[in-house]
């Protein structure tokens, strides 16, 4: 087992990347589940969901990315709680790639409108890069 | 350290699919259960369930402008929203007013998906005395544009960000990135189009920052404001004059 397997595959390593991205999805979801409304706008600006459906996303992805953030720092269903973050960043990431490929330009809404980043490469990067992180958290420790 | 020996104490695949389930009802379980209590309760936050796509612009029922506005060049419903346009106009659709940004530019226009909270006014009353309601932005197609456009009849502006506007404008439009715009709502107000209306485009059909920019004109008190909604693309498509760099260029 070379070096990078062995950090990769390392408990402590995978706990860390839990911790990390727990603390992500929680600080998402603590910006956004006080104003679905908002959280409504930003996902209609993407026009990546059924019209239908963006109320439903708009007032639960904030409570899933709680729990999910919960899970992941207290270690209580941590690896479901990093799957389900794992699926959250995939999503986002195509969402993001899916509105850059439109030439869509607008505010993320990533963590409710304290987040003034707008869709670009840095923020596919960002997600990118949580993915990663989400990644190793889906190990089994 | 033995990695072997950690390996096992956590669920497998069904287990942590188990996990994954329990969250994901208990995140949906949770979102619906605070927002019906937001709806609920008084005054109440919160979000109505049924998705209503946003009103056309076009259609809101807006007394005839006058002056440069000209009524006749304004087009009808934009093509966006075809499906909205195509139900039956009895029920209004109204436009989520969400964010300081998408609040209603009317006070005419109903706001139902997005619950009433302390800050917001009450239910407007149509009062004869009151001072006219501002105009909601109204949509251009590209030949209304074109045409006010060569009579100099609009102020433009340019929603997108600075690079873009860079790459490429319509010549004679001022940059005003949306964002740049919520920053600096002062600069927004004293924007002086010399009695012209104001036309916002951003990249296309599909962007939703010359209608956010053209509310918040609005919000700010700025009157007669169009929004193009086939944006630059259209334009550059059409062959119309456009311009590079941060100045405006001068119309051909």
């Amino acid at each position: 087992m070379n070096a990078r397997a062995r950090l990769v595959s390392s408990s402590t390593f995978i706990r860390v990347c839990r911790i990390a991205l727990g603390l992500v999805l929680l600080a998402a979801a603590l910006a956004k589940v006080g104003n679905p409304a908002a959280f409504a706008t930003q996902i209609h600006h993407f026009h990546a969901f059924p019209a239908a459906l963006e109320p439903l996303l708009a007032v639960t992805l904030p409570w899933i990315e709680l729990l999910a953030g919960l899970a992941l720092i207290t270690g209580l269903r941590a690896r479901a709680g990093a799957w389900l973050g794992l699926a959250m960043m995939v999503v986002f990431t195509l969402a993001v790639v899916l509105a850059m490929s439109r030439g869509l330009n607008f505010e993320c809404g990533c963590f409710g409108n304290a987040d003034a980043t707008r869709i670009g490469i840095k923020k596919l990067i960002e997600n990118v890069a949580l993915t990663a992180v989400a990644l190793v958290g889906a190990r089994r420790i | 350290m033995s990695f072997e020996g950690a390996r096992g104490r956590e669920p497998g695949t069904g287990g942590t699919l188990r996990g994954v389930l329990l969250i994901l009802a208990g995140g949906v379980v949770l979102g619906v259960a605070w927002n019906a209590l937001g709806l609920a309760s008084r005054p109440p936050y919160g979000i109505e369930w049924i998705a209503r796509p946003p009103a056309p612009a076009g259609v809101v029922a807006v007394p005839p402008a006058g002056g440069v506005a000209r009524a006749d060049t304004v087009a009808a419903p934009a093509p966006r929203p075809a499906t909205v346009a195509a139900r039956p106009a009895p029920e209004p659709r109204p436009r989520l007013a969400a964010t300081p940004t998408q609040a209603p530019a009317t006070a005419s226009e109903p706001r139902s998906r997005m619950a009433t909270t302390p800050t917001q006014a009450p239910a407007p009353t149509p009062a004869p005395a009151a001072p006219p309601a501002p105009e909601p932005p109204r949509t251009l197609e590209l030949a209304a544009f074109k045409q006010l456009y060569d009579a100099d009849g609009a102020l433009i502006l340019d929603a997108r960000e600075t690079s873009q506007f860079e790459n490429g404008h319509v010549a004679g439009a001022i940059s005003l990135p949306f964002n740049g715009a919520l920053a600096d709502p002062e600069r927004v107000k004293r924007l002086d189009p010399g009695g012209r209306p104001f036309v916002v485009y951003c990249s296309g059909p599909t962007c939703d920052l010359a209608m956010d920019l053209a509310r918040f004109l609005v919000e700010s008190g700025q009157r007669q404001v169009l929004v193009f909604e086939g944006g630059y693309k259209a334009w550059e498509a059409a062959g119309y004059p456009i311009a590079h760099g941060a100045e405006a260029g001068s119309r051909q």
